[in-house]
């Protein structure tokens, strides 16, 4: 492995560049309606075609009226150059910063809950806010990082005392654009096991809670260290198939009946042992509005070996107003012990860890207007809509007991989108759980009458 | 057994390392602009004569109108409609526009037959991040043979793009905004209109 070690690392540095090399010389072909997109420089020559008179014209699409010299400069390799100006001694800070943002992109999200349990007080919880900061370094490289301020960060006051709240990067990447179908990323990773972890971002949920499994069998957000590729690409007229697949450090032992792998995940500083997981999703869309995936995790928890194996479908279809969604997933765990850190550690415990866990949703979402209402609302408002959801799911973070830790939950949900940026939810769920003994179905008697609800207002706005 | 160590994971590593290089040697392909305005017009009418452009600037009653169709005033106070003629027929119209996605500008281009009817629809330029997948085919193919009477509404008679919902939304307000456009400045009142 040593030896081969430079030849992997000479084909990653030479990879790229052999492309741009057989780019320079390539002779495009005129692209059909239909045909995929190309960049401009493969574009058809400006010679052929109509007399296009526009002269005295300010170009609408500031992409240039005049068709670009034959030597011009590539949008590419000027960002290049103002790149490559950043790093020279004599810039100044004031024109690096200019130069940065001229090529960045900043956003984020925020949800603010309101919550009234049937046991417990009400209370207004400042779930999270998350600074988005994109920017592109070249043409083909660029960097997305997202900044969560969780329980608005640190401190926490809880029981009148200031903890530590909660700021991480839960998403830092930097991208490698080799071709259009393939690019190489390396960082913070949202780990691809199902769809829901990877589009998790509260304004484009209908609902203000997460599925139950999808915060601890697949511990949403799960993000993890490390690297891989990514991309996707048409199959004939209609279909595409999209690809992520990632090693990464992986979960570690802490893996606990209740809250699942949740503990587990994030490996920002080092990795417990010296196995590297892998993971991956494919995912397939014979047309707009219908797509499924199948992904899968495979990693070693501890010092000894002992794996983690998870697989998990997921489907999104879009019928009219209707959107269906589910996913379901099983994680398979060789029997060992919360232990596996290294010596001294008081992470290391004599605790059992769970040998399997299970959990599904399935969810309609149904959009509809009411006209008289939206005629009264501000103009920008006229093209927004309700949504009224339905949620089933149901968790089993160790599927050798029946404990507190298998839930079963029915979700109601309804929300207002004035536009797509900014939702007002609100949602009622009904839950039971195992604690008695009696593994929780809404199907059993119990369901009803042991369970408890849970009512709950949130509002996610993107920017 | 570890993925890192053994013989499975070295011959995998190659075969990783050969695929890389064999894939990475096709020609490589930048993103984010994919016409210049020459490019477009030439794209869209290739067999066409001449190619100019009307400045429309639309007056009080205009904007009124097309503020009531569309639901909200149209951003600008001029537009360009690009015209394709041979001869003395008209061959189709162009409009290039934009519309904010999720965070950056989308600049896009509807090819309209002389009688209003989209007929194609291509994105320009894509700055965002992430929901490229816009630009692929399925999903502008689903704005040709639309009319200023459809709807046009992401969700309705659109199908969004999965994990890209505002960028196809904001590119369904736009080509609802480029048919109204055409229809009510040019196609209704082409008296309204200065030669530019």
């Amino acid at each position: 492995m040593p030896r081969r070690l430079p030849l992997i690392l000479l084909s990653l540095l030479l990879a790229p560049l052999t492309g741009l090399a057989q780019d320079e010389g390539s002779t495009p072909e005129k692209p059909a309606s239909d045909a995929p997109r190309v960049p401009q420089e493969e574009q058809p020559k400006q010679e052929e075609g109509p007399r296009l008179d526009l002269e005295g014209l300010e170009d609408p699409a500031a992409t240039g009226t005049t068709p670009p010299a034959p030597n011009a400069e590539t949008p590419g390799e000027s960002a290049q150059e103002t790149f490559n100006q950043r790093l020279q001694p004599t810039t100044t800070l004031t024109q690096r910063a200019a130069a940065i943002l001229d090529r960045t992109t900043l956003g984020g999200y925020a949800e603010h809950d309101f919550i009234v349990p049937e046991q417990g007080k009400s209370t207004f919880r400042n779930h999270r806010y998350v600074l988005f900061v994109y920017s592109h370094i070249s043409e083909r490289i660029s960097t997305a990082t997202e900044i969560e301020f969780e329980f608005a960060g640190s401190p926490l006051k809880r029981d009148g005392v200031l903890g530590a709240g909660e700021v991480l990067l839960e998403f830092s990447v930097v991208d490698l654009m080799l071709t259009d179908w393939l690019t190489f990323r390396a960082g913070v990773i949202l780990m691809p096991v199902g769809a829901y972890n990877l589009r998790h971002d509260a304004p484009a949920q209908e609902l203000p809670e997460r599925p139950i499994a999808y915060t601890t069998v697949v511990p949403t957000t799960w993000f993890e260290s490390g690297a891989g590729f990514l991309g996707g690409f048409d199959l004939g007229r209609d279909w595409r198939l999209s690809y992520e697949v990632y090693a990464v450090n992986g979960l570690d032992a802490k893996i606990l009946d209740g809250q699942g792998f949740r503990a587990a995940r994030g490996s920002h500083l080092e990795d417990n042992n010296d196995d590297k997981a892998v993971t991956g999703r494919v995912s397939v869309s014979p047309f707009l509005g219908l797509e499924a995936g199948l992904s899968g995790y495979t990693g070693a928890y501890d010092l000894e070996g002992r794996r983690v194996n998870m697989v998990n479908a997921d489907v999104f279809w879009r019928l009219g107003a209707w959107d269906l969604t589910g996913e379901v997933v099983r994680a398979f765990i060789d029997p060992g012990y919360v232990q596996g850190f290294p010596d001294g550690s008081t992470a290391n415990t004599r605790d059992r860890v769970p040998t399997g866990m299970f959990g599904f949703y399935g969810q309609a979402n149904y959009r509809f207007r009411i006209e008289p209402f939206f005629r009264l609302l501000p103009d920008e408002w006229h093209d927004g809509h309700f949504t009224a959801s339905l949620r089933y799911e149901e968790k089993d973070t160790d599927t050798e007991f029946v404990t507190a830790g298998d839930v079963s939950r029915l979700t109601l949900g309804l929300n207002f989108r004035p536009l797509p940026p900014y939702v007002l939810k609100t949602s009622f769920f009904w839950e039971k759980s195992g604690g008695d003994g009696q593994m929780p179905h809404a199907w059993s008697r119990d369901f009803w009458s042991e369970g408890h609800w849970n009512f709950m207002a949130s509002v996610a706005y993107l920017f | 057994m570890s993925v890192v160590r053994g013989w499975p994971v070295k011959h995998f590593s190659l075969a990783l390392a050969v695929w890389l290089w064999m894939g990475a040697s096709l020609p490589a392909e930048a993103a984010a602009t994919y016409f210049t305005t020459p490019q477009v017009l030439k794209e869209f009418f290739p067999k066409s004569q001449r190619v100019s452009f009307r400045k429309v600037k639309p007056g009080p009653a205009e904007l009124a109108a097309l503020q009531g169709r569309l639901g909200y005033k149209p951003a600008k106070p001029e537009y360009v409609i690009f015209v394709a003629t041979t001869g003395e027929h008209v061959d189709g119209y162009a409009i290039i526009d934009e519309e904010l996605g999720q965070h950056e500008q989308i600049t896009f281009a509807v090819k309209l037959s002389p009688e209003g009817v989209v007929e194609r629809h291509e994105v320009m330029v894509y700055r965002e991040k992430y929901g490229e997948e816009i630009t692929d085919a399925r999903f502008r193919r689903q704005f040709q043979g639309k009319t200023a009477k459809d709807a046009v509404r992401a969700g309705e008679d659109i199908d969004v793009v999965t994990g890209a919902t505002i960028s196809s939304r904001s590119m369904a307000v736009g080509v609802r905004r480029a048919l109204i456009l055409l229809d009510e400045l040019i196609l209704k009142k082409p008296g309204a209109v200065s030669k530019g």
